[in-house]
């Protein structure tokens, strides 16, 4: 398999046909696209997409085209994949769900507490509905003492900012959305 | 990728609607405890029990934190003994009682199941003496249940059994005169007694189950009823009356979806535990029998699909709208 060689992101207000346009240029110059995450927050679009582009020069005008291309409005950038950069916490993956009432500062605060914890977000998003707060969140943990001192923590600053706050196992949400049962972890 | 709404459905279980494991059961084989020497007898029974169930209730404990799941209570159902005590007299099988009820305090489980008979077609002398000692083997012990299985479909019904059952019942009571016959709580009588029951005090391994296996109780009227309330409060929430109006298939698919997630919770705490204790996965026993708490009932679940009343709850009118405690606890 080529090895992955640059990171693209696009931020852009959101609009039909701009995955299109992206695969559009990115075929017409002979560039590999080795995975892709794409959401839409508040109406705008974002995605990050993993490259394998083997002429380095095609790589050097992309993100200028590419902002030609989606039109004004549109942040491009394209950086070179480093390798071995992650420092990934191995260890079970949990699920943090937390609303309530908005206050500033909540997120900052669970991030915090989770960081001190030596927790990982691998997935986090945060939508404010109003005067209501939900915070969803994936959470890999490297032990299972940190998950019983996350979960004291977690519990108080619950009750500081009036969240509901849960963190539970990913399997658990496995198990009762999916049909199929998997027995183990790594079972995907 | 898990829908965020499917996992603020199941946080909403648990969360909102008190969603726990009624009880983890280990069942367990004690047919090769069999001797006709009492003291080995009982020996080889505590032997076992603490053999195979010392880590039960700790490797729980560690299931319970590591999903963030309560499980309400820990307990075992051994073979019945009027078969493992073939031979015994009453007075041995009280003994055997109170073995057991030892055995259960040393593993820390809060009851022990299977000092019970099946007689639905006829009776042993041991069966027999069953019977006779239950009320002093009851009221001797703490943590021992028994169930009698007078009856199946396929032998019918041994109305000698029955006769005995209703009279062991009366001297059960008796026996425990100053507790308001509280005792009896632990005493069933069963037609169709299943072999894998994880619910006391009906609990005991049955014939054709391997020799130590875990079997699991989950509570289900109070998370459809609440799900089903939500249906109907969605459905009556919108602009369009006519175009929202629930079909019998929408709550079948409700109930449904429910169970789903609810039997899961019970197999994932299961599986993980049998893994743990390194035993075999038995079942998930899906109840639907009340428990004290408001709206944890099926007559409840069906008056929220329209029925007007379930059940004799007039009765209760006299207390003021609610259940005395000594129900209560029966009705765990």
């Amino acid at each position: 398999m080529s090895p992955p060689s640059h990171i693209l992101t696009v931020l852009t207000p959101d609009r039909r046909g701009i995955i299109a346009t992206i695969m559009s240029l990115l075929d017409r110059k002979d560039i590999k696209v080795m995975e892709l995450s794409q959401t839409v927050v508040r109406d705008y679009f974002t995605i990050i997409l993993v490259l394998h582009c083997a002429n380095g020069s095609v790589a050097d005008a992309l993100a200028h085209e590419l902002e030609t291309a989606l039109s004004a409005g549109a942040r491009v950038t394209l950086v070179e994949y480093l390798s071995g950069r992650a420092q990934v916490t191995l260890g079970e993956r949990y699920i943090l769900t937390a609303s309530g009432d908005a206050s500033r500062g909540v997120v900052h605060a669970f991030a915090e507490i989770v960081a001190n914890r030596g927790g990982n977000f691998s997935d986090l998003s945060t939508r404010e509905d109003g005067e209501r707060l939900t915070i969803l969140a994936e959470i890999d943990l490297p032990s299972e003492d940190a998950l019983e001192q996350l979960q004291i923590d977690l519990e108080r600053a619950g009750t500081e900012t009036g969240l509901q706050v849960r963190l539970q196992h990913h399997r658990l949400f496995v198990a009762t959305n999916e049909v199929a049962f998997r027995r183990f972890a790594d079972d995907s | 990728m898990i829908r965020s709404d499917d996992i603020f459905e199941t946080i909403r279980m648990f969360q909102d609607e008190k969603l726990d494991v009624r009880t983890v059961t280990l069942g367990l084989n004690l047919d090769d405890c069999s001797s006709p020497v009492l003291a080995q007898l009982l020996d080889k029974i505590q032997a076992k029990i603490v053999g195979t169930a010392g880590n039960l209730v700790r490797a729980t404990r560690e299931v319970e934190r590591t999903f963030g799941i309560p499980v309400t209570n820990k307990r075992i159902a051994v073979s019945p003994i009027a078969r493992v005590a073939a031979g015994h007299g009453p007075d041995a099988l009280v003994k055997v009682a109170e073995r057991l009820d030892t055995s259960a305090a040393e593993v820390d489980v809060d009851l022990i199941g299977g000092f019970s008979a099946t007689v639905e077609k006829g009776m042993t002398p041991t069966e027999a003496a069953l019977f006779t000692c239950l009320p002093e083997a009851l009221s001797v012990t703490g943590r021992v249940c028994s169930a009698l299985s007078v009856a199946s479909s396929r032998a019918g019904i041994n109305m000698d059994a029955v006769l005995r059952a209703g009279q062991t019942i009366r001297d059960t009571a008796d026996a425990d005169r100053a507790n308001d016959g509280f005792v009896c709580a632990k005493l069933v009588v069963f037609a169709n007694i299943p072999e894998d029951n994880p619910f006391m005090a009906g609990a005991a391994h049955g014939v054709g189950e391997a020799d130590a296996v875990i079997n699991i109780g989950v509570s289900g009227p109070g998370v459809v009823h609440r799900a089903l309330q939500r249906l109907i409060e969605r459905a009556g929430s919108g602009t369009n009356a006519a175009e929202n109006r629930l079909t019998l298939a929408d709550i079948a698919e409700e109930i449904k979806v429910t169970a789903f997630r609810i039997t899961r919770v019970g197999e994932l705490i299961g599986r993980e535990l049998a893994q743990k204790l390194g035993l075999s996965f038995g079942i998930v026993d899906l109840s639907l029998a009340p428990t004290p708490q408001i709206g944890d009932s099926i007559g409840e679940i069906l008056e929220t699909m329209g029925i007007a009343k379930i059940g004799e709850s007039d009765r209760f009118v006299h207390f003021g709208g609610r259940i005395p405690a000594p129900l209560h606890s029966l009705r765990n």
